[in-house]
């Protein structure tokens, strides 16, 4: 258990998820959560403890990262979860429903969530001395995208239109209110999802020829 | 939530524009921990979504920079100076400190510097054009000497410097006399007084049409090296 934990914390903490995500893609790979792999990860397994910690690590941040502000606050909760999941699966000798696995994290992280919430962390407010919370936006730590990825993202984005780049630049750098975006470019807001929905389908498709490795979704389709 | 629903209700990119209630999030983060197919597919967009706001970062960066070093680009010519913006206050501020640098360089500390002005005496009723008068035009001021004898006395009198060319230039006021027989000395500004040939007519400042006397003299510039 401790392996997986100290496994997972060795992972850069503060930095950005999809440097965290995209070091990991490629390697990661897919398993079926059933009673074998539930029980593997039970025994300790070690391959398998890297697996759960990889797959449902980059899961656990993605929904973590949408309700505590801080990225030191997202990796404990992460870790939290893990060392109660392996916990009780320790304790208990494995889970009732193992194919119901990532219910189970699932549920955990939404506990863990509450007490989180329940101690006040999110809503405390920081000391007038305290530094600035992590800009979780677009980070300045830009060596961690490689030149190739951005010449293959430009190169989408050259091919997108004038109006799409803008609706791109406005959501996910400026991070700026979706009507009022609407209001300025004379769009609905369905419309504004389509155009996201087609300008994120070019860029995973373009991620999918570099990195090689067609995604389950693409490949279902 | 299946994976159908999810599918057709796009909600990854709802999920990933923050679009679905509470609950809603909720429902589909309970469904991507189980469908790894949703899983894949949001890992991929979260991928996509922060490598593009890292490439629109850079982007802006440079766009910035490119400003900048535009802007400073322009103004690193020298010829960026001759622009009215530029020129304008240049001039005037060249201009104003030419002013104050003769003024306190050269005009004033002449006109504090001690000095013995020169006197020239002029006759009364002269019959000819009078004595000449030699002025230095570096000197803004000379003097003359009129040997008033008015048939009475009268408190003040008026000296009006006619040209021979222009008529009147100028009115000097005596100041306040006693007596009717004095010598009237007179500083007098050398600009006003070209060279030529000059008659001060002297009138009684209560009576300024009487005439009391006339003296004539000229005025001839003293040489540079003289």
């Amino acid at each position: 258990m401790s392996g997986v934990t100290q496994g997972f914390s060795s992972q850069s903490a503060s930095a950005p998820l999809y440097h965290r995500v995209y070091r990991l893609r490629g390697t990661l790979e897919r398993q079926s959560f059933d009673e074998s792999y539930v029980t593997r990860l039970t025994r300790g397994d070690a391959e398998t403890e890297r697996h759960f910690s990889r797959y449902f690590g980059e899961l656990l941040s993605i929904k973590l990262r949408c309700r505590l502000r801080s990225s030191h606050l997202v990796d404990d909760a992460r870790q939290e979860t893990f060392l109660r999941v392996l916990n009780v699966l320790r304790n208990k000798g494995g889970l009732e429903h193992p194919e119901r696995l990532g219910a189970f994290v699932n549920a955990v992280c939404d506990n863990v969530l509450s007490e989180f919430f329940r101690a006040g962390s999110r809503y405390q407010q920081p000391p007038e001395n305290a530094p600035e919370p992590e800009d979780e936006s677009a980070s300045a730590d830009s060596g961690c995208i490689t030149g190739e990825r951005k010449r293959l993202i430009r190169q989408v984005l050259n091919k997108l239109s004038e109006t799409d780049r803008a609706v791109l630049r406005k959501v996910f750098l400026e991070d700026r209110d979706k009507d009022e975006i609407c209001r300025e470019l004379g769009i609905d807001r369905d419309y504004l999802r389509v155009r996201v929905h087609r300008a994120l389908a070019r860029f995973r498709s373009a991620l999918e020829k570099d990195t090689g490795i067609k995604s389950l979704a693409s490949a279902v389709t | 939530m299946n994976h159908q629903l999810a599918e057709q209700t796009q909600v990854v990119d709802k999920y990933l524009l923050n679009e679905l209630s509470e609950e809603e999030r909720l429902e589909f983060e309970a469904h991507y921990f189980e469908c790894q197919i949703c899983a894949d597919r949001l890992k991929q967009d979260v991928i996509a979504v922060e490598n593009l706001k890292q490439v629109l970062l850079d982007e802006q960066r440079e766009a910035s920079e490119h400003r900048v070093a535009t802007a400073s680009g322009r103004g690193r010519g020298w010829l960026s100076w001759l622009r009215p913006a530029t020129l304008v206050p240049t001039f005037v501020a060249l201009a104003l400190a030419l002013v104050v640098g003769y003024q306190n360089f050269v005009y004033i500390p002449g006109l504090t510097r001690p000095q013995a002005l020169e006197t020239v005496p002029i006759p009364s009723a002269a019959r000819d054009s009078g004595p000449v008068v030699t002025i230095d035009r570096g000197s803004p001021m000379f003097n003359l000497s009129f040997d008033v004898d008015s048939p009475q006395a009268y408190p003040s009198y008026i000296c009006d410097f006619q040209s021979e060319s222009k008529g009147s230039i100028l009115e000097v006021n005596s100041g306040p006399r006693k007596v009717a027989a004095f010598t009237l000395e007179l500083l007098l500004p050398t600009s006003r007084f070209p060279p030529g040939h000059y008659v001060m007519i002297l009138r009684p400042a209560s009576q300024p049409e009487t005439v009391l006397d006339r003296f004539s003299f000229a005025i001839q510039d003293k040489e540079p090296h003289g």
